[in-house]
């Protein structure tokens, strides 16, 4: 190794020693913490997140979307979940007497979402399933019910259950499931399916919606098949399509000067 | 000063000597804790963190929470081990370490013991630290720890050679080993007549070897958590462990007084006194408007500029300062740049540094005698290069 070759090698290091401190100091110096402080502050969390499974309710009438098919046990690679039933003898429907999720034990692989038939189970947001013994970790029917009313919405009303458009391995966001129908003050959600020809008495959101659909229905069939819920979307849009709309006459405007 | 000059002579070294020594660890405890911060934060900041934060106003007081929970944490005596050596080791350790300190001029005369023989009392102390590496490494008889102290050694020695050498430069300028003499030869060259300008090359190898000397990342081979546990402190807990950091931390700062000293002119500064004369100097227009208050300024900076105490606070200021420099860089580069491997590290000291410094020797020699040799010759080469070499050398 000559002289020159060895100055170069020496040359070579300072250099990329160099280059590796500036940019660690513009790192210390320039670019703030991404640091959450997370008890006081929570990140928000992406919409693919998988947190605790959680059992939906049908808002419009309060009844739970579990039909007690065990689908889900079934598909549960860990085996956490639980499920007892019996049949209701009048109706002849399942009635689910337990479901519980072991959560100490579940893997979050959203295996039981996929496999659910009725579209009854999705991953929640929450993750903060930290507790100081172990058994506590084991979520009742009644947890997961009311963990699952800020996914929940108002179902239409049909003969059978569908499944929902959105496929289960798209994860759900939030609904519109509003203070009111997560509090659930009147003890309304999560009962067992009701009797055959029983009308549910509605919480007073939905009972202006089935008003309209029924003086729609009587008079003209042709806007029944356009309930309330879709009405109100478009009110949203109309501000959202304002500014659209400004913009386009702005871009006219624009191009019509010289 | 009456009653402690009626004290019997042995009592008075007794006495200083604890005095001092009690100092000196308190000084070297109050350095560890801010070194531990920083070291902390400033791996949070490059990593784009806040590092502690819930302790104190910004975590601050984090390391006092350290030390207290290694305090009463269970001390585990493993069954195998070699009783003595694994018991004394970590101390060891934290003596050199907190040694270092007692050399470093804070002043004029404000030093605890100018040792005519300084730089090699810094090589003594540094190679009691190997040593405490090695025992800790052997008296734990465990595999891991065993593989950190031999690198540990092996690098401690190859390093400690070269180190000594990349000082050999400033002592030929300085004409002394006392670390008090090496200050004032700096302070005589002048306005920023620090050995950094002229013992560029020199500086450089001593940065390198004393990081390796430190076992500091990129060169923490001793302690590569990723490869052995925590080398040669895999065994130890609770405040033993804690001595090894102390001792880690401690001789940090001391290295960095010891750099700071040697290529950074020590504690030589402007002083509160002088400062103030200066600021006096330029109210007062440079004598151009010479106004009462301008007058006032520089009489009271020429009146403090004698007090002793008012000059060693301000070496302490600026010793702090340099030093707290270099540890900043240290941290610095334990950030920034990977581990290097065991047989790229004896290359880069005996392949690449030693030669260097030995180079830098020759150098320094060769351009001292030059200067001395034409130093007032007119020479036609002009007398404003003969100036600069002057300067320089
Ligand atoms: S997420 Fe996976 S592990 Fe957890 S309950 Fe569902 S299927 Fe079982
Ligand atoms: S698969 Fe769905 S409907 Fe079936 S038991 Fe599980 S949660 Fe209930």
């Amino acid at each position: 190794m000559g002289v020159t070759n060895f100055v170069g090698e020496a040359w070579r290091t300072g250099k990329s020693i160099a280059t590796g401190l500036k940019i660690t100091f513009r790192e210390m110096m320039f670019r703030p913490a991404i640091t959450v402080f997370y008890p006081d502050q929570r990140d928000e969390v992406p919409p693919w997140f998988r947190g605790i499974p959680v059992l939906k309710t049908d808002l419009r009438t309060g009844e739970y979307k579990c039909t007690s098919c065990m689908q889900c046990a079934q598909a549960c690679p860990v085996n956490v979940i639980t499920i007892e039933w019996h049949q209701d003898p009048e109706t002849r429907k399942k009635v689910c007497d337990r479901f519980a999720i072991d959560m100490s034990r579940c893997m979050l692989c959203n295996f039981c979402v996929e496999a659910c038939p009725f579209d009854s189970l999705v991953m929640g947001y929450d993750y903060e399933l930290c507790k100081v013994d172990p058994e506590n970790l084991v979520f009742e029917f009644e947890d997961l019910l009311r963990l699952g009313l800020k996914y929940s919405s108002a179902e239409e009303p049909g003969p059978k259950a569908k499944r929902s458009e959105t496929p289960p391995w798209v994860f759900h966001g939030l609904t519109n499931a509003t203070e009111d129908d997560i509090q659930d003050v009147r003890g309304y959600l999560g009962r067992p399916p009701l009797p055959k020809g029983y009308e549910p008495e509605l919480k007073p959101q939905f009972q202006q919606k089935q008003a309209e659909d029924e003086t729609a229905a009587t008079v003209e069939p042709e806007p029944a098949a356009k309930p309330a819920a879709e009405a109100k979307p478009e009110a949203e849009a109309k501000p959202a399509a304002a500014p659209a709309a400004q913009a386009g006459s702005t871009d006219r405007e624009e191009a019509g000067q010289p | 000063m009456e009653w402690w000059n009626s004290l019997p002579p042995t009592a008075q070294v007794w006495l200083g000597g604890i005095l001092k020594g009690s100092l000196i660890l308190v000084w070297g405890l109050l350095n560890f804790a801010i070194c531990l911060m920083l070291e902390r934060k400033i791996s949070a900041w490059i990593q784009n963190r806040v590092g502690p934060w819930r302790v104190g106003l910004w975590g601050w007081i984090q390391p006092i929470a350290d030390l207290i929970k290694l305090w009463v944490k269970e001390y585990i005596h493993p069954n195998n081990v070699d009783k003595w050596l694994y018991l004394i080791a970590p101390f060891i350790g934290f003596v050199t370490a907190n040694l270092v300190w007692l050399i470093v001029p804070f002043g004029d005369k404000f030093i605890a013991t100018d040792l005519e023989i300084g730089i090699i009392f810094i090589a003594a102390v540094t190679g009691y630290d190997v040593i405490a590496t090695f025992m800790a490494g052997w008296g734990s008889n465990n595999k891991y720890s065993l593989l950190g102290a031999m690198r540990g050694a092996a690098q401690l020695i190859s390093y400690e050679i070269t180190m000594v050498m990349s000082l050999i430069g400033v002592v030929m300028m300085a004409g002394s080993l006392r670390l008090s003499d090496i200050v004032l030869a700096q302070q005589e060259r002048g306005f920023l007549g620090w050995f950094l300008f002229p013992q560029a090359i020199g500086f450089i190898v001593y940065l390198i070897a004393s990081l390796a000397e430190l076992n500091r990342a990129p060169f923490d081979l001793a302690e590569a958590e990723q490869e052995l546990v925590a080398g040669h402190h895999t065994e130890y807990s609770g405040m033993r462990w804690a001595m090894f950091m102390l001792a880690e931390y401690i001789h940090l700062a001391a290295w960095s007084a010891i750099a700071a000293t040697l290529f950074l002119g020590g504690w030589s500064g402007p002083t509160l006194g002088q400062v103030a004369a200066g600021l006096g100097n330029v109210l007062n227009g440079f004598g151009a408007f010479v106004n009462p208050v301008g007058t006032a300024v520089a009489d009271w900076g020429m009146s403090i500029m004698g007090s002793t105490v008012l000059n060693w606070i301000a070496g302490v200021f600026w010793l702090v300062l340099k030093t707290y420099f270099f540890i900043f860089l240290a941290m610095w580069i334990r950030w920034t740049l990977p581990r290097v491997r065991i047989d790229q590290l004896m290359d880069l000291g005996w392949k690449f540094l030693l030669p260097v410094s030995l180079f830098n020797i020759f150098l320094t020699g060769t351009l001292r005698y030059v200067a001395v040799t034409f130093d007032g010759l007119p020479i036609s080469i002009g007398s404003f290069t003969m100036r600069l070499l002057g300067w320089w050398l």
